[in-house]
């Protein structure tokens, strides 16, 4: 972990309200598919905190994330230009766990597509054949996935307007029944899809990894700001520190 | 030039400290800046048993500023001692705990416990309730106040920092009655009582309602709560609320504060304290200044 000031080398629109910003990474430490880096809310008192986004791609001293337009941090940073500076500190947390040799079942939607594809990637490159399934609202809000994965994915639309008609849980739900077994799930994006990744691996009796979210402080686990509930010790952990990839069956859901 | 401020029998060497809760144990820091030119470290409240904290979500930003509700999240003193300690004991800057409890007795106890250890000395958190008493933070009353800081005060010779809350009608009244009770230094402010409401939902953002508002934003008062308090008590004042920057921590300097600590300001940039401390040697030579209590000769 390390602060560093990193050069924007390209920022682009990729779908409706989300952008992805590639910069360089001048640092020893790599970044590892499910870690995150906080990024300074430059330029103004007005915002005090750092904001937290997911790594989303690591390849030769350029790291990418790629992040939803929505309040004021999120919004500077869809200005940003190529040549501009960014103050970053990473990589923060853990990662996603190693699938050893289980099959490895990636589920990702809105804000969590990125970990998801860097994940997905990261698999592919060591010769792993991840199941991929992706969830958006609308064909609008899909990227272009042929020219970011080296996996196949499965793209699912809530209105059927791309791929498969349904949320990702309905898909992996209409699965035939052995499809799963001997699988573990990653997921990342909306409670309820994760809450939905949860309940289905539990039916399956498969393990179920989840990248949580919450509003962060510090990022680095001296503030215990971003605190979530869990089933196990104290009962919170800090997502900047003891995640943000937890065990689904630590996490105490609120969605059914 | 000397940058040393001296508190009781301890000696910063430096007047830019970490404020308590913000900076956590101090490990959490020691990859991302150099430790040894923080002036005074003050831990995460520390109180006699491991405190889960309150409810989630426990932060909201607001226009220059945030709301927090940690709720003395802590792992408790035995673990404290047994974890945090070792690296604590490391560090070259001045470590004071921050001592919180819901009465008098806990107070006691953990400074018992905590005073084989030698520590630099410690913040005595006062924006806690006392439970025994009608559960009224016992930073509101100068008669607690006073009993509290006098009870500490008999069972350890370390430096006794009082922290004040600002959340009171004169906190001068206060910052006497610390003085009163036997303390070295008061530190001045914890954070201002705050609420942020989500009007989609109609619902208070933090679970418990109401939370303490730090950062930039509460600059002034914590400036003119520094003012005042010097002026009341004849002990050293640690300025606290706010400070961004090094021009932040000139005021509170210039203010009457002996020393300062930094806490919003950790979040948003760790390299902060550095650039502040940077800043103080540069105006005090550009000032000719000699001694940071220099800095207390501008404002009558
Ligand atoms: C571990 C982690 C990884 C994330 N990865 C991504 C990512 O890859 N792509 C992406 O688009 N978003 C990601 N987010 C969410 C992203 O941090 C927020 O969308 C962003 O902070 C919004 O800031 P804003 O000023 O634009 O909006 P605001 O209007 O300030 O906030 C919008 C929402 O963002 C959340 N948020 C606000 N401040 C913080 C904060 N300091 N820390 C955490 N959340 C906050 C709150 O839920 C808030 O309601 C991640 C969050 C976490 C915790
Ligand atoms: C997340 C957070 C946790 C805090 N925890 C404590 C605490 O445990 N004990 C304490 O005395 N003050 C605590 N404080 C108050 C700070 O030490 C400081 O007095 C306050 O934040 C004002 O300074 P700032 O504006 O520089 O942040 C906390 C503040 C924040 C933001
Ligand atoms: S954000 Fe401060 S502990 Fe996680």
């Amino acid at each position: 972990m390390k602060q560093f000031a990193a050069e924007v080398l390209a920022n682009e629109p990729v779908a409706e309200g989300y952008f992805e910003m590639r910069f360089a990474w001048p640092q020893a430490t790599p970044p590892l598919p499910g870690q995150f880096i906080s990024v300074k809310s430059f330029g103004t008192t007005d915002l005090v905190l750092r904001r937290p986004f997911a790594v989303a791609d690591y390849g030769s001293e350029v790291a990418a994330i790629i992040f939803q337009k929505k309040g004021p941090a999120t919004a500077m940073l869809a200005g940003l230009r190529a040549g501009d500076s960014i103050d970053v500190i990473g990589p923060l947390g853990n990662t996603f766990p190693d699938p050893g040799e289980r099959r490895p079942v990636l589920v990702g939607g809105g804000v969590g597509l990125g970990p998801i594809l860097y994940f997905g990637n990261w698999l592919a490159d060591r010769g792993k054949r991840p199941l991929v399934v992706l969830g958006f609202r609308c064909s609008a809000l899909v990227p272009d996935l042929a020219a970011r994965c080296r996996f196949r994915a499965v793209v699912c639309t809530d209105d059927g307007s791309e791929g498969e008609t349904g949320t990702v849980i309905d898909y992996l739900r209409a699965l035939p029944g052995d499809e799963l077994s001997g699988s573990t799930v990653y997921a990342c994006g909306p409670e309820r899809m994760m809450a939905g990744c949860h309940a289905l691996a539990g039916d399956r009796s498969i393990d179920c990894w989840v990248s949580m979210e919450q509003v962060m402080g510090c990022g680095v686990g001296a503030c215990l700001g971003c605190a979530i509930p869990i089933v196990e010790g104290g009962g919170y952990a800090r997502v900047c520190t003891e995640g943000p990839v937890f065990p689904s069956r630590t996490v105490k859901w609120t969605s059914p | 030039m000397d940058l040393t401020v001296k508190v009781g029998r301890t000696v910063l060497p430096n007047p830019v400290g970490v404020a308590s809760g913000t900076f956590g144990y101090g490990s959490e820091y020691e990859r991302l800046i150099d430790l040894d030119r923080v002036g005074a470290l003050f831990t995460k409240a520390v109180t006699i048993e491991f405190r889960p904290g309150n409810q989630v979500p426990r932060i909201v930003e607001t226009s220059s500023g945030m709301l927090n509700s940690i709720g003395l999240a802590n792992v408790g003193v035995e673990r404290f001692i047994a974890e945090k300690l070792p690296f604590l004991s490391t560090l070259s800057c001045a470590v004071f705990a921050n001592v919180a409890g819901s009465s008098v007795d806990e107070y006691i106890e953990v400074v018992e416990r905590l005073d084989p250890h030698r520590l630099s000395g410690y913040e005595i958190n006062l924006s806690c309730p006392n439970v025994k008493e009608g559960c009224i933070a016992f930073g509101t009353s100068p008669a607690q106040v006073e009993r509290l800081t006098a009870a500490v005060r008999a069972r350890t010779g370390a430096p006794l920092v009082v922290k004040l809350t600002p959340n009171v009608t004169d906190i001068t009244e206060i910052a006497r009655a610390a003085e009163a009770g036997g303390a070295d230094a008061v530190t001045c402010i914890n954070t201002v009582l705050g609420m942020v409401i989500d009007v989609k939902t109609k619902r208070t953002i933090l679970p418990g309602g109401t939370g303490g508002l730090s950062g930039p934003g509460i600059l002034p008062i914590g400036l003119a709560a520094t003012y005042r308090v010097a002026r009341a008590v004849g002990i050293p004042v640690f300025g606290v609320g706010g400070i961004m920057d090094a021009d932040g921590a000139i005021q509170y300097l210039l203010a009457g504060a002996s020393a300062v600590q930094l806490g919003t300001a950790n979040f948003a940039d760790p390299s902060t304290c550095g650039r502040v401390l940077d800043g103080i040697v540069r105006y005090m030579d550009e000032n000719g200044l000699e001694r940071v209590s220099d800095f207390g000769r501008f404002i009558d």
